[in-house]
């Protein structure tokens, strides 16, 4: 996975390169699959995912021209990803007695996906648990712990690019992480 | 190895054992979003309509957004006109109404004065005229007093 994170990055780095004549449509495809997952683990929810990532894309594309490549292209599609999942969070707050719009998959349904590898069912069980602990504290996260989580560990970022996303020190992404892996290190029964 | 060094080892293997686990669970929770997130990509969604389309349609039909306009600038118009109308009338009432109130106070005054006038001059009237059957008794009692 690491691999194909780098591969990516790569591509990206070329199409920063070349980000006059890049066209968006590419970059779009390339990084659409990222974008989503990005959101959909952050927010639990496919269509809601599903829009923002749209909306990321389509405000990506309308500043595409005034795109410096001072950072990488993912780097700034997640930024705006974090920033339009904000404003997700701040809406839904505001519209509390929306019930209906709230198709959020629940933290033990959502740890129910795994790929079908080689493992045997008993691997199988112990994994699904695993994955259904770290949910669990997930959800008890901060929404800052809570992105500075799933960049790090979804998105399997570098320290320095977390901090480059979301705009804050390296020092502010390090405490952040070590809190939110307190909180899932406890929940699987170890100490703090 | 004393026993404290013993504690120590075991403290040492049970906290590696923890941070195997840990991996273990980071790597599953990441693949386990990863699958989510590649089946969630194909599935195909129905979209809903949002509850206002409708509305935003109608509003985007040039005659009927020509047709709100004329009533909002209508409306923008003639209510702060009428409602300035409204206060003149208001204004008018009170200020006849006030006038009306003086004119009620000043009224019994002016009558009580009307009143003495009118006795003094009917008294004077009784004192000077005497009707013609008693005139006779009349001069008798003034030559009487002439006297």
């Amino acid at each position: 996975m690491a691999t194909m994170t780098t591969a990516l990055e790569s591509m990206g780095k070329q199409a920063v390169a070349t980000a006059g004549a890049a066209d968006f449509a590419e970059v779009a495809g390339l990084y659409r699959p990222q974008i989503f997952r990005f959101l959909l683990a952050s927010l639990r929810d496919p269509d809601a995912a599903e829009t923002l990532t749209q909306d990321c894309l389509l405000k990506a594309h309308r500043n595409w021209a005034s795109f410096r490549g001072e950072s990488s292209v993912m780097t700034w599609l997640l930024r705006i990803a974090i920033n339009l999942q904000k404003d997700h969070w701040r809406s839904r707050r505001l519209q509390f007695w929306k019930t209906t719009s709230n198709n959020s998959v629940d933290a033990a349904d959502a740890g129910a996906w795994l790929p079908s590898g080689e493992s045997s069912p008993e691997q199988q069980v112990v994994a699904k648990d695993q994955v259904r602990l770290v949910w669990k504290a997930v959800k008890g996260l901060s929404e800052r712990q809570r992105t500075v989580f799933m960049l790090r560990h979804v998105e399997e970022m570098e320290i320095h690019e977390i901090a480059g996303t979301i705009g804050l020190s390296e020092g502010t992404v390090k405490a952040h992480l070590s809190r939110a892996m307190g909180r899932v290190r406890a929940e699987l029964g170890g100490r703090r | 190895m004393s026993h404290q060094d013993n504690n120590q080892e075991i403290r040492e293997i049970e906290d590696e054992r923890l941070d195997e686990q840990l991996d273990a669970a980071l790597k599953n929770f990441r693949y386990s979003i990863h699958a989510w997130s590649e089946q969630e990509m194909v599935r195909a969604r129905t979209v809903r309509r949002a509850p206002l389309d409708g509305f935003w349609r109608v509003v985007a039909n040039p005659v009927m957004g020509w047709a709100l306009a004329a009533v909002l600038v209508a409306s923008g118009v003639g209510v702060p006109v009428a409602i300035n109308h409204q206060r003149q009338v208001v204004q008018a009432q009170r200020a006849a109404a006030v006038e009306q109130q003086k004119m009620l106070a000043a009224a019994p005054a002016e009558l009580a004065v009307d009143d003495e006038d009118l006795l003094k001059h009917v008294d004077s009237d009784i004192a000077q005229s005497t009707p013609d059957a008693m005139e006779p008794l009349a001069s008798m009692m003034g030559d009487g007093t002439s006297k």
